[in-house]
C-alpha cells in the first residue's frame, strides 16, 4: 500500500504523532526502505515520548542510508532524551559533518551540549548556526532556552516576544515566555502565555501543572501574596530580615514585631492558600 | 584574508571536538529538593546543615565535582564566620541579644553561593527532566531531611560555637 508521507508529515507538523503512525501504518517494502518513512516515524514516536522506538527507528532509517543528516538529528534528539548524552554528540557531530553550515543541526547540536551542562559552547555553537542563517527560526528559539537554563529570564521573555512579533501562534514561544515570566513572578503574562501553551499541547502534563499554578496565582485570595511570588523564596526572605533588623536597628520594635508578624501570616498564607485554589481550579 | 578564514576554520573545529563523550547515561534520576526551600535549612539550621542539604542536592543534580568543592568551601567558610563571631560576641552562657539571629544570617549569606552553584543544573533538571512530570512530583520534598540536617548540624553548630566561646 502507498503510503501518504505529505499527511504524515503534516499530523507530526500539527503536534498529532498518534495520526501520523496510523497514516504510516500502511507502508509497503518500497515505502519502508524510504528515508522519509523512518523519519517521520522517529519523529512521531519522538513526540509521543518514546526517545528508545524513536532511536530505533532513526537507526532503522540509518541502516538504509547512513548519510541522512535529519535522521541522525532525530537519533541525536532521542538519545539525548534517554540520557545518552554521548551517543546524542556522536549522531549530532556525524550530521555536522554531512551537514556542516545547517543552523537546524548545528542548534540540534547546541541543545545537547546544552543539556551537558555546558552552556557557553551551546552559545557559540548557536553564533555560528546565526552567522551561517541569520534568519534561522532555530537560532531565537535555542537562545532563548540557553537564557533560560543561565537563568536570565529577562532575556527569555524578550527573545520569545519577538518571536511571537514574528509569529503571535509559535507555541514554543508562549511556552517559553510563559515559562520566564513564572520564574520572574509575573503572574498574569505567565497564565496568559502558558494558558495559550497548553490549549497547543493539552497533553503535556508539566506544562498543565505550571499554567494551572500561574493561573491560581492570579486568584484575588492570592493578590496578598503576590510580592512574595514576585521576589522568590529567596529574595522575600532577603527582603523580610531585612526590613525586621532594619526597623529594629532603627529602634523602632513594635514596627518590628508587626514586620515579623506579618511576614509569617503571609507565608503560612501563601503555603495553605496556594494549593488550595489549586486544586479547586484543577477540578 | 585565507589566514582569517583558517583562523576560523581551526576555531569551527574546536568548537565541533566532543566533549560529552564520558557522559554517563542515568534515564532515571532521583529527584532533587526545591532550592528555594534550602533557605529553611540555613535559617534553623546553620552552615553544616545547609552545606549537606546543598551537597546531597548538587549530587543529585550531577553538579561536576570541582563545583561540589565550591559547595563545601561555602560552607566552612560560613562555620569559620560563625564560629569567629560567637568567640567574639559570645561569652559563656551569656549570648547577647541578636547574637543568634547574627548567626543565622551568616548561614544564609553562606547559603548564596551555593544556591548560584546549583541554579544552572537545577534549571537543566526543570527544563529537560521533567517535561513528563506534574509540577509537584518533579521534586521530592524537603521536610524529612531538612528536619533530620536541621536537628543534627544545628546540635553540632551549637557545639562548636559554644565549645570555642
Amino acid at each position: 500500500m502507498a503510503v501518504d508521507f505529505t499527511l504524515a508529515q503534516h499530523y507530526v507538523t500539527i503536534d498529532q504523532p498518534k495520526l501520523a503512525l496510523d497514516a504510516l501504518a500502511g507502508a509497503d517494502g518500497e515505502a519502508m526502505e524510504s528515508t522519509e518513512f523512518w523519519r517521520l516515524r522517529a519523529l512521531a514516536h519522538y513526540e509521543l515520548d518514546e526517545p528508545a522506538e524513536a532511536a530505533r527507528s532513526a537507526s532503522e532509517g540509518l541502516q538504509r542510508n547512513p548519510e541522512a543528516a535529519d535522521l541522525l538529528v532525530v537519533l541525536a534528539l532521542a538519545e539525548a532524551e534517554r540520557d545518552d548524552l554521548a551517543a546524542a554528540e556522536r549522531a549530532s557531530l556525524a550530521a555536522l559533518h554531512l551537514d556542516p553550515e545547517d543552523p537546524y543541526v548545528l542548534c540540534a547540536y547546541a541543545r545537547v551540549v546544552a543539556r551537558g551542562g555546558q552552556l557557553d559552547k551551546a552559545e557559540q555553537i548557536v553564533d555560528l548556526a546565526a552567522r551561517s542563517d541569520p534568519y534561522a527560526r532555530e537560532v531565537p528559539r535555542t537562545r532563548a532556552l540557553i537564557a533560560l537554563l543561565r537563568g536570565h529570564n529577562r532575556k527569555v521573555a524578550q527573545i520569545s516576544e519577538e518571536m511571537l512579533a514574528e509569529n503571535p501562534e509559535d507555541a514554543a514561544a508562549h511556552r517559553m515566555r510563559g515559562v520566564a515570566l513564572v520564574n520572574t513572578g509575573d503572574a498574569h503574562g505567565a497564565r496568559d502565555s502558558l494558558g495559550t501553551a497548553v490549549r497547543d499541547d493539552p497533553t503535556d502534563q508539566a506544562l498543565a501543572g505550571a499554567a494551572r499554578s500561574a493561573r491560581a496565582a492570579t486568584h484575588p485570595l492570592l493578590w496578598p501574596v503576590l510580592p512574595l511570588q514576585r521576589l522568590g523564596v529567596a529574595g522575600s526572605w532577603i527582603a523580610a530580615i531585612t526590613i525586621i533588623f532594619g526597623l529594629r536597628a532603627l529602634g523602632l520594635d513594635g514596627a518590628s514585631s508587626v514586620a515579623s508578624f506579618v511576614w509569617i501570616a503571609l507565608v503560612a498564607y501563601s503555603w495553605l492558600a496556594a494549593p488550595a485554589i489549586e486544586r479547586r481550579l484543577s477540578r | 584574508m585565507s589566514e582569517v578564514g583558517g583562523t576560523d576554520a581551526v576555531a569551527r573545529n574546536a568548537l565541533l571536538a566532543p566533549t560529552l563523550q564520558d557522559h554517563v547515561a542515568e534515564p532515571v534520576r532521583e529527584r532533587p529538593w526545591r532550592l528555594g526551600s534550602q533557605i529553611y535549612v540555613a535559617f534553623f539550621g546553620g552552615c553544616i546543615a545547609v552545606t549537606a542539604i546543598a551537597l546531597l542536592n548538587a549530587t543529585k543534580l550531577r553538579v561536576p565535582k570541582p563545583r561540589r568543592t565550591a559547595i563545601v568551601v561555602a560552607g566552612v567558610m560560613g562555620l569559620v564566620a560563625t564560629v569567629v563571631f560567637a568567640a567574639l560576641a559570645i561569652s559563656g552562657s551569656d549570648v547577647p541579644d541578636g547574637a543568634r539571629v547574627a548567626t543565622q544570617l551568616i548561614a544564609i549569606a553562606a547559603w548564596g553561593p551555593m544556591y548560584l552553584i546549583q541554579r544552572q543544573r537545577d534549571n537543566i533538571y526543570q527544563v529537560f527532566y521533567t517535561e513528563s512530570m506534574d509540577e509537584d512530583d518533579a521534586y521530592q520534598s524537603l521536610v524529612g531531611p531538612g528536619l533530620a540536617a536541621v536537628i543534627v548540624g544545628g546540635a553540632i553548630q551549637l557545639v562548636l560555637v559554644f565549645g570555642i566561646s
